[in-house]
């Protein structure tokens, strides 16, 4: 079964090129620009992997991986967090995320990442 | 056209799939220069180089300013600069207000070349939701330089190219599956 | 019969040493792409009738030269523009300078004065704005009184809020405005550690010696030539183990300077390293 990659980021083109990136290394991925509703929205995809970008407008990638991982069907996916702030091992630690990114990343280093945590497609 | 000294492909929303599916088909043995121009937010600039050079063998880079402009290269245009082409044959940086909400903009680019390569251009427009691009075709044109759209029915986001074919009087309108071919004859 | 655009090569020649003839304002190393395109633009804009017409103008209006000069330069700029170079200014550059019992930062082509600005807020919240003094200066008069007033489009800030966010603001960026009709009026005290002034990066000298110098997005529109001649003035005005920071596409690389410059990892930061 294909494995399934939930980005959630507020730059279209971040989105653009994670997607091309990841489905051309064989993963399944949707993305969304909002962490609004995030529970609604992971249950209804059920991701294997997540990454959540900080800065998404209203709800903000902090809170939103902290519903996630207060749900106790949910808190098991891994979230990884990913910022260009300077600090983003520590933001992800208050989110609470598995693990995190820094921006600018290259293609390797994002694929790498994702069979860390979820394996080969 | 033969004995083409430079290509610009011009492009916005849908248009990086196409290159994905283009780039890997073009002859490394090219004698031209190619370079791209698609709209984008600032950011992640090395992304899409690595992801556009991951398709091919023809060496592909991120412009740099004041860098001589080369053939059998890939340049890509840096994000929130306008690319403009020196006489000299050197790449300009530029960073005036945007055009057609744009910067980097199409329309800059294709018009800078036009002057410089005259009628050894070629513009190659592709899927995109404005219409960023349709006056650099005409001056491309008028400087008797050839220009091409994307198939609307193949684009993702078919304005720009449809827009193209409606004011600009292209020479060539190709689908996704044609574009390799036509640029390999521009040798 | 093949296209002419409204100004030919050889007309952009003709101006540019009539200008140089006439007011001394050399533009002679420009890059000549981005200069015709900004005189094409000002032609059409100002509707001149003929080539003829408008170079006559330019020559014997020194008031339309003053326009003439304000849009052939490009002022386009903006608060904390690429966050990521004012994140690496608060986080390595400035704590540095914190050092100095007195920091003198030269900012060349300030424009309307967003990176001024900027720059202050940040001073600021390092708490080295009382021991500062930021010397904004550019070629264009015109903008230089309006970075004077300290006022920027209201309709802006938004932008500017998320940029001052992701470059490390730590306050309420409104707090930093007083809303005005359509315009955000910045706090006076950041203005008080700011001096304004003309500078004519092609011709006029160095003026003092420096910490820190800025010049981002300015260089881009010189040749190669100028670009070094630029670059050295920059190193006549820089302190020792000073820094010299520019545009994200510009570099201090085939400059006869970049010997004695260390790059600070990814941004386009060097830090002088011998004289």
């Amino acid at each position: 079964m294909t494995k399934k990659v939930f980005i959630f980021d507020d730059n279209s083109d971040i989105l653009e090129l994670c997607t091309l990136i990841l489905e051309d290394a064989g993963y399944e991925i949707k993305t969304s620009a909002t962490s609004n509703h995030i529970v609604d929205q992971v249950s209804a995809y059920m991701p294997d992997l997540i990454f959540m970008d900080n800065w998404l407008p209203d709800v903000g990638g902090i809170e939103a991986t902290q519903e996630l991982k207060s749900h106790p069907d949910l808190k098991n996916i891994p979230v990884i967090y990913f910022s260009a702030n300077n600090d983003v091992s520590a933001l992800a630690q208050k989110a609470g995320a598995d693990s995190y990114l820094s921006k600018p990343f290259d293609i390797q280093t994002l694929e790498e990442i994702v069979k860390s945590h979820i394996g080969p497609s | 056209m033969k004995n083409c000294e430079a290509l610009i492909i011009g492009g916005s929303a849908g248009s990086l799939d196409v290159l994905l599916k283009v780039l890997p088909a073009i002859d490394t043995l090219i004698n031209f220069t190619i370079i791209i121009v698609v709209h984008r937010k600032q950011g992640m600039d090395s992304l899409l180089c690595d992801l556009l050079s991951s398709k091919t063998t023809i060496k592909v880079k991120e412009v740099e300013e004041k860098e001589k402009i080369l053939p059998r290269t890939i340049y890509i245009a840096p994000s929130d600069y306008h690319l403009l082409l020196e006489k000299d044959l050197t790449f300009s940086l530029d960073y005036s207000e945007k055009v057609n909400y744009s910067r980097p903009s199409i329309d800059v680019t294709f018009q800078s070349a036009a002057e410089v390569y005259t009628n050894k251009l070629v513009c190659l427009l592709l899927s995109g939701s404005n219409a960023d691009g349709v006056n650099g075709l005409i001056t491309v044109s008028s400087y008797e330089g050839e220009t091409a759209a994307q198939d609307p029915t193949t684009a993702q986001v078919d304005y720009m190219p449809a827009q193209a074919i409606l004011r600009a009087n292209i020479d060539h309108v190709l689908t996704i599956d044609e574009m390799a071919a036509y640029i390999n004859a521009l040798n | 019969m093949p296209f002419t655009s409204a100004i030919s090569d050889e007309q952009v020649e003709t101006l540019i040493s009539d200008v140089l003839e006439q007011y001394g304002y050399d533009f002679t190393g420009y890059s000549r792409a981005s200069l015709k395109r900004r005189l094409l633009r000002l032609y059409s804009l100002d509707k001149h009738v003929s080539f003829a017409e408008f170079r006559y103008k330019v020559s014997n209006d020194a008031i339309y030269f003053k326009r003439f000069v304000e849009q052939i330069t490009v002022n386009v700029t903006e608060m904390f523009r690429d966050p990521s170079f004012y994140r690496a200014l608060r986080y390595k550059v400035l704590p540095n300078l914190g050092t100095y019992p007195f920091i003198r930062i030269w900012l060349a082509g300030c424009s309307t004065g967003e990176e001024a600005y900027s720059m202050a807020i940040v001073l600021k919240e390092l708490n080295l704005l009382h021991k500062t003094l930021i010397y904004a200066t550019d070629i264009n008069p015109t903008v230089l009184e309006k970075a004077a007033q300290g006022m920027f489009p209201l309709s802006q800030m938004k932008q500017y809020s998320e940029n001052y966010i992701a470059a490390g603001g730590i306050k309420d960026f409104s707090s930093y405005y007083s809303a005005n009709y359509s315009l955000a009026k910045f706090d006076n005290e950041l203005k008080t550690k700011m001096i304004f002034s003309t500078h004519n990066l092609v011709s006029d000298h160095s003026f003092n010696e420096f910490q820190l110098i800025l010049c981002r997005n300015v260089l881009i529109y010189f040749d190669r030539d100028l670009q070094f001649k630029v670059l050295q003035l920059f190193d006549n005005s820089l302190e020792n183990l000073g820094y010299l920071a520019l545009g994200t596409k510009e570099t201090t690389d085939f400059s006869p300077i970049s010997k004695r410059y260390k790059r600070l990892e990814t941004e386009k930061i060097w830090r002088k390293v011998s004289e």
